[in-house]
């Protein structure tokens, strides 16, 4: 065993009852920041869920130079469409804010009929495009938050992140503590730096990784065992997405690990872990 | 005889501006035994932290088997304090077994498993600790603590053993082993350098030298 991994395995030998405790809430943190993070990341805003549409709904946009005339005998001329059970005509600034231009909003007899009337509005003269579950809102995955619970989960972000490096102060002081002893005379024998610090920053990144594991586990499972509905709801419509979230987590899990364990390394240059104080 | 240790014109002050050593000139020899006494606080473990080049000295200058510690890189520091066995005041051993102090110590200074063994069974045969190699190293007694200390300092065969105040807390007759442990030491050539705060130990030093008034003074 070569003596990175000897003095590891020896810290993790001195962790007593206290430091551990604390070194799982520093997991636990890291889970919660993650968590969050990966909510954040699925997440659609309230804007974005104004676009959607329910399967047998079509928005025509038209054109902006279109007369009131022009407007009126379309509106005629769709409603007495078959596949067509109603028709209202919407200013722009109702259905997405920021935009101009006269809209329709159409209400198929079905989702099928729905997808017919996409193709054929489109052909017609004045119509700028037309939008409908079919198009472009079928691309749109992710968990409909409102923005007051985003902003939750971005207090919870920072809550996790001060979490977990308070409790990294905390335990990696309790665990270094018990590990003093050694730490001196290591020191004293001419141990470099680097030896001594690797192995607490490894830790903090098992910390990371662990909880992003946890995590990915979580998703997994609520992706395995769920309902397709609970699934959708936690924005893992696919597995694809679910991969996604997992690697992300990790990465961002080592990184804060990572930083954890810097944390607790910096404690090293203590007094009470020099041998000439 | 090879020059050991060169001090010439060190000072050291502490953060207050009180001068703890003032312009020390010290000289020992490849292979001699030294004794170094004064009172408490007269710089006799800040002294040896210097030599180890633990503590960075301030004005002055430190040679050591020939290197000028003031001027050494970090690696070149580090290469030198693996070939200094220090035991510091008021050793306290590690909650391992006996031999367990001495391999962990070995095996994180890169020695293999059996290399680590070998070498802690020699030191603790030169100590007179084999038969308790077993033992709880936390359980000894105050002399074969300071045993084990000493075998701490040897066990990687080191040029120079500095011995910070080891005849501390000791009954004449634990001191009388000591240091009779520390003359065995200094027979087989290696370079020894005791300090303490009395007067007259059964030491027999080839020099006994006073650190007073942050001045050394041969005696």
């Amino acid at each position: 065993m070569n003596p990175f991994l000897l003095l590891f395995r020896e810290l993790l030998g001195t962790v007593r009852a206290r430091a551990a405790l604390h070194l799982l809430l520093v997991g636990a943190s890291i889970l919660l920041f993650l968590a969050a993070m990966s909510l954040l990341l699925l997440s659609r805003t309230a804007a974005e869920e104004d676009v959607v549409f329910a399967d047998n709904e079509v928005l025509v946009v038209l054109s902006a130079q279109l007369s009131s005339s022009a407007i009126d005998e379309l509106y005629l001329a769709v409603r007495a469409w078959e596949n067509v059970r109603s028709i209202n005509l919407r200013f722009a600034e109702d259905v997405l804010p920021g935009e101009t231009g006269p809209r329709l909003l159409i209400n198929a007899v079905s989702p099928e009929a729905a997808v017919d009337l996409t193709e054929e509005l489109a052909g017609i003269a004045g119509v700028v495009r037309v939008e409908g579950q079919s198009i472009e809102s079928a691309d749109l995955t992710g968990i409909p938050l409102p923005v007051v619970f985003r902003m939750g989960l971005l207090g919870i972000l920072a809550l996790g992140l001060a979490g977990c490096l308070l409790f990294a102060r905390v335990g990696f002081r309790g665990l270094l503590r018990s590990f003093s002893r050694e730490i001196r005379l290591l020191r004293l024998s001419g141990v470099s730096e680097r030896t001594l610090i690797r192995p607490v920053i490894l830790l903090g990144v098992l910390l990371g990784l662990l909880a992003a594991f946890l995590l990915v586990l979580m998703c997994a499972v609520a992706q395995a065992v769920t309902a397709a509905t609970a699934a959708g709801f936690l924005g893992l419509a696919t597995w694809g997405t679910a991969i996604q979230t997992g690697v992300l987590a990790l990465v961002i899990g080592a990184v804060l690990g990572g930083l954890v364990g810097v944390v607790g390394a910096s404690m090293l240059s203590g007094r009470e872990f020099r041998p000439f104080a | 005889m090879s020059l050991m240790i060169q001090v010439s014109e060190l000072h050291f002050s502490t953060d207050d501006g009180i001068k703890v050593l003032d312009d020390v000139h010290l000289h020992v020899d490849q292979g001699d035994l030294v004794y170094l006494y004064g009172p408490p606080l007269s710089g006799k473990s800040l002294l040896l932290g210097l030599l180890s080049a633990h503590i960075p000295p301030q004005r002055g200058q430190i040679l050591v088997n020939g290197r000028n510690v003031t001027r050494l890189s970090r690696q070149k520091t580090l290469s030198l304090q693996r070939r200094i066995g220090l035991l510091p005041q008021g050793f306290v051993p590690l909650p391992r077994t006996v031999i367990g102090n001495l391999t962990f110590k070995l095996r994180l200074l890169g020695n293999f498993q059996e290399q680590a063994e070998e070498k802690a069974l020699f030191a603790l045969e030169t100590c007179a600790l084999l038969h308790q190699q077993g033992e709880d190293a936390e359980a000894l007694s105050s002399a074969d603590r300071l045993r084990l200390g000493i075998a701490l300092a040897l066990c990687d065969d080191p040029l120079l053993v500095l011995l910070d105040d080891p005849l501390d807390g000791l009954d004449p007759e634990q001191q009388g082993q000591i240091c009779q442990l520390l003359r065995r030491l200094n027979t087989v050539g290696r370079t020894v350098l005791v300090t303490g705060r009395v007067t007259m130990p059964p030491l027999s030093a080839e020099h006994e030298l006073m650190l007073s008034e942050g001045a050394v003074i041969p005696t």
